[in-house]
């Protein structure tokens, strides 16, 4: 009797396996990347999350954008400010007005004309200090529309970025649309780009597909671009290896050997416009003298960091980084010198015995945790104790908000001095207690300042004072690494950790 | 049996709005100002300042669960402040996608523990039986991470005939299933074993085969329904350490589920999304627990009849 009925419910168990056998072998090709040259699929550990682009400063939001809209101006790969939908500018003499002449013929993705119109529509809404965009605008007074195609943006100060805050994520509008939809215009997406937006799934994909009546040509190749949120590196780095991404963004320096022995992907790297800093607090000892912040600057041995830890990078010495204006090559990083530190700690009047509070944000840069727990045994070997807390991000941005800390480690990114100058130095937004006048009028020199290279003179001589009074400790400019497939051609990365598909074939 | 289940729906009523001022309190008294997350890195004090008030975060503590509660009995869960739309719609867009993994990871798991467990039983000692409860062991003590990692690596790398991530057609499912569904396929196996044996040796079951009654149907007649009973309690006690692992399981495998979003909103601080995250996942539980309750009724007439 046994044996007849357990044969039985060993055939069912068989039919069971085979049917989820033939289920698998049946859906094995669907699984398989479906290989098509018109369809791109990239990811970065990121979400897209919102639709107005005045009032978001994502990389990812950024970088989309920038196929689906049009800016007036562009950086280049170079980072060289270039015309798009702005053909030519002149600014006034005082430094007041900027005269932009306006490309013609450029149409919205719903037929609206791009005119000056729409550049007063977009840019007098930054006037709205609740957008996260605003705070590049305050100076802003109004833009005139003498013409369809010149538009004239007035300030009540003069604006030396003015034009680094045009590019990316300052996008073109439709004053006809956004003015009959309101609010809800902006979820919309309605550009003048090479790309139409197609669908945004959240947390899941975000699709774009080219816009035939583009006003550049040659129009992109790619006739479709998907973009999906990948967060952990891990499943990023094996849907680029099964063939399912073309692209991964934001590459585990650890793991580009593994995609490196990968025939099919090619691994790149580009220096971004990205320096990880120590701020310090300086007016608490020991950094309230100029030998106690040069005591830190000397005890940190920047190269061996680069080399073992990140494995990759350069070793920092000024604010500013090299490509972008008012980069000072004639400032040299710190070398690492524990004794000098140890000598310069002494005269700074230092005596240890308590432990400085170092805090540091949890996951916004690769290997911040092995990053800093070497500075701290670094900065220990040359006298410092420290009480190193790796804490989530938002507990992290209060604390050095409320200047509760005595180092903190962040990084800074930017492709205009002004944005971190004004911010982290002359407004001393993280409470660091640095002041010195004649920085801070440097600074406000170059913010105001219309000619570009009057204003990389003031940046230069501003980082040679914060150079030598050692109030920033700049530790080393990342590298953004991009996971490639080799079929994936003329994929663009700029240094502002922003890329472009818009030249991009697949062969 | 409707006056037990008002009852019930009542009684759930009670426990969301316990969970509401739970949460409420956790979200408001964590580190971290949402206002600050809303602007770049490094805004000045003044602008977020202006956000903080634009949102009513600078109104005392009471008067924000206030309108949160009064509003959300309306239907109305706020605006979440990172997607700047309705609370409730991105959830409702995340949500379906978490019942889904949540159901398959749970057919998956029983599809294979239930006759695993029999077997296993039923021929115990045997190679059958071995493998079965090596499976289990293995599938109770691997974290659900690395489990997640390894399927990755072995079926989307190697073999190529399943995808890594994301959401799509049924092969996408399947992986994420099998990952969040290995620790309650573990356990279900060894419930329905160690049942199964007990009950075989049963005096009724004595019985049944004295009468000449098929072992088959011993089996799936007489023993496995006695197994129902512990069975549904221990998968609605396990629904929630489904729910659990579905943050995890969401995340290695990128599905767009509430868990990811609500990990994402935590970081953000978004106190709106996260509130009726929690509210809307905490209700899912609620009504999972009593349909399972009312389910007990139906299976055990003991329990109707008391």
């Amino acid at each position: 009797m046994k044996p007849r009925d357990s044969s039985l419910s060993r055939r069912e168990l068989l039919r069971l396996g085979a049917a989820a056998g033939l289920g698998a072998a049946g859906l094995s090709f669907v699984g398989c990347s479906r290989e098509s040259k018109d369809q791109v699929v990239v990811s970065r550990p990121e979400e897209f999350q919102k639709l107005d682009a005045a009032d978001q400063f994502n990389l990812v939001n950024y970088t989309l954008f920038m196929h689906i809209f049009d800016t007036l101006v562009e950086l280049d790969a170079d980072g060289k400010i270039v015309p798009s939908l702005a053909e030519s500018w002149e600014v006034s003499p005082d430094g007041l007005a900027w005269t932009f002449k306006l490309r013609k013929g450029v149409k919205f993705h719903n037929g609206d004309p791009f005119t000056s119109k729409s550049v007063k529509f977009t840019l007098e809404r930054y006037k709205d200090r609740k957008l996260a965009r605003s705070t590049w605008w305050t100076e802003l007074d109004k833009v005139d529309t003498p013409d369809d195609y010149t538009a004239v943006v007035r300030t009540v100060k003069p604006v030396g970025p003015m034009l680094s805050n045009l590019i990316t994520p300052t996008v073109m509008y439709s004053d006809k649309q956004g003015e009959k939809d309101g609010p809800t215009f902006y979820e919309k997406l309605i550009g003048t780009g090479p790309y139409k937006f197609v669908e945004w799934k959240k947390s899941e994909r975000f699709v774009m597909e080219l816009n035939a009546d583009h006003w550049r040509q040659p129009l992109p190749k790619i006739k479709r671009i998907v973009y999906r949120p990948i967060m952990e590196d891990s499943t990023r780095l094996a849907a680029l290896r099964s063939g399912e991404l073309h692209m991964a963004d934001t590459i585990p320096p650890d793991q580009v050997k593994v995609l490196q022995s990968d025939d099919k992907i090619q691994v790149l790297r580009v220096m971004a416009w990205d320096q990880l800093y120590l701020g310090l607090k300086c007016d608490q000892p020991p950094f309230d003298t100029v030998e106690g912040r040069q005591a830190i600057n000397y005890a940190i041995d920047r190269k061996s960091i680069v080399e073992k830890i990140m494995e990759g990078g350069r070793p920092a010495a000024a604010i500013v980084p090299q490509g972008v204006i008012g980069y000072h090559d004639g400032l040299k990083p710190y070398p690492y010198d524990p004794d000098k530190a140890k000598s310069l700690l002494a005269k700074a009047g230092w005596k240890g015995g308590s432990k400085l509070k170092f805090i540091a944000p949890q996951g916004w840069y690769p290997k911040i945790k092995e990053v800093t727990e070497t500075i701290a045994s670094q900065l220990q070997a040359a006298g410092m104790d420290t009480e190193l807390t790796v804490m989530e991000g938002a507990a992290f941005t209060q604390a050095r908000g409320a200047g509760n800390y005595n180092i903190y480690i962040t990084g800074g990114a930017s492709w205009d001095p002004d944005q971190m100058m004004d911010q982290r130095i002359r407004n001393d937004v993280f409470k660091s207690g640095y002041k010195n006048q004649k920085v801070f009028d440097l600074i406000l020199e170059g913010r105001t300042s219309v000619d570009q290279a009057k204003r990389a003179e003031a940046y230069k001589k501003a980082q040679e004072i914060l150079y030598e009074e050692g109030s920033m400790v700049w530790l080393f400019q990342m590298e953004a690494i991009y996971g490639i497939r080799k079929n994936l051609k003329g994929f663009t990365a700029y240094p502002f950790k922003v890329w472009d598909l818009r030249k991009a074939e697949i062969s | 049996m409707i006056a037990y289940i008002v009852k019930r729906l009542l009684l759930s009523v009670l426990v969301l709005l316990g969970v509401s001022v739970v949460v409420f309190s956790l979200v408001h008294f964590a580190p971290g100002d949402p206002a600050r997350l809303l602007l770049p890195d490094g805004a000045l004090d003044e602008d977020v300042a202006i956000v903080r008030q634009a949102l009513g975060l600078d109104r005392p503590l009471h008067m924000q669960y206030w309108v949160f509660i009064s509003r959300a009995v309306q239907g109305d869960l706020g605006r979440s402040l990172y997607y700047k739309q309705p609370a409730l719609g991105v959830i409702l867009e995340h949500l379906p996608a978490t019942i889904l993994l949540t159901f398959s990871a749970l057919l998956v798991s029983l599809a294979v523990a239930v006759p695993m467990g029999i077997v296993s039983a039923v021929r115990r000692d045997s190679p059958w039986d071995y493998a079965g409860m090596l499976l289990a062991t293995i599938g109770q003590a691997t974290p659900v991470y690395w489990l997640g990692l390894m399927l990755i690596l072995f079926f989307a790398v190697q073999l190529r005939i399943l995808p890594s991530s994301g959401r799509g057609g049924i092969e996408h499912l399947i992986l994420p299933s099998v990952a969040l569904g290995a620790p309650l396929m573990a356990l279900v196996t060894r419930l329905v074993r160690s049942g199964m044996l007990d009950i075989l040796g049963e005096d009724y079951v004595r019985t049944a085969r004295a009468k000449g009654v098929a072992e088959r149907l011993i089996v799936l007649r007489h023993a496995l329904r006695n197994i129902m009973i512990p069975l549904v309690t221990i998968v609605g006690l396990q629904f929630g350490a489904l729910l659990g692992g579905a943050v995890i399981t969401e995340t290695v495998f990128a599905w767009p589920g509430v868990g990811r979003l609500v990990v994402d909103a935590i970081t953000a601080r978004d106190y709106p999304l996260v509130q009726a995250a929690t509210l809307l996942v905490a209700g899912y539980f609620v009504m999972i627990n009593l349909i399972l309750d009312v389910l007990y009724v139906y299976l055990d007439p003991r329990i109707r009849y008391a």
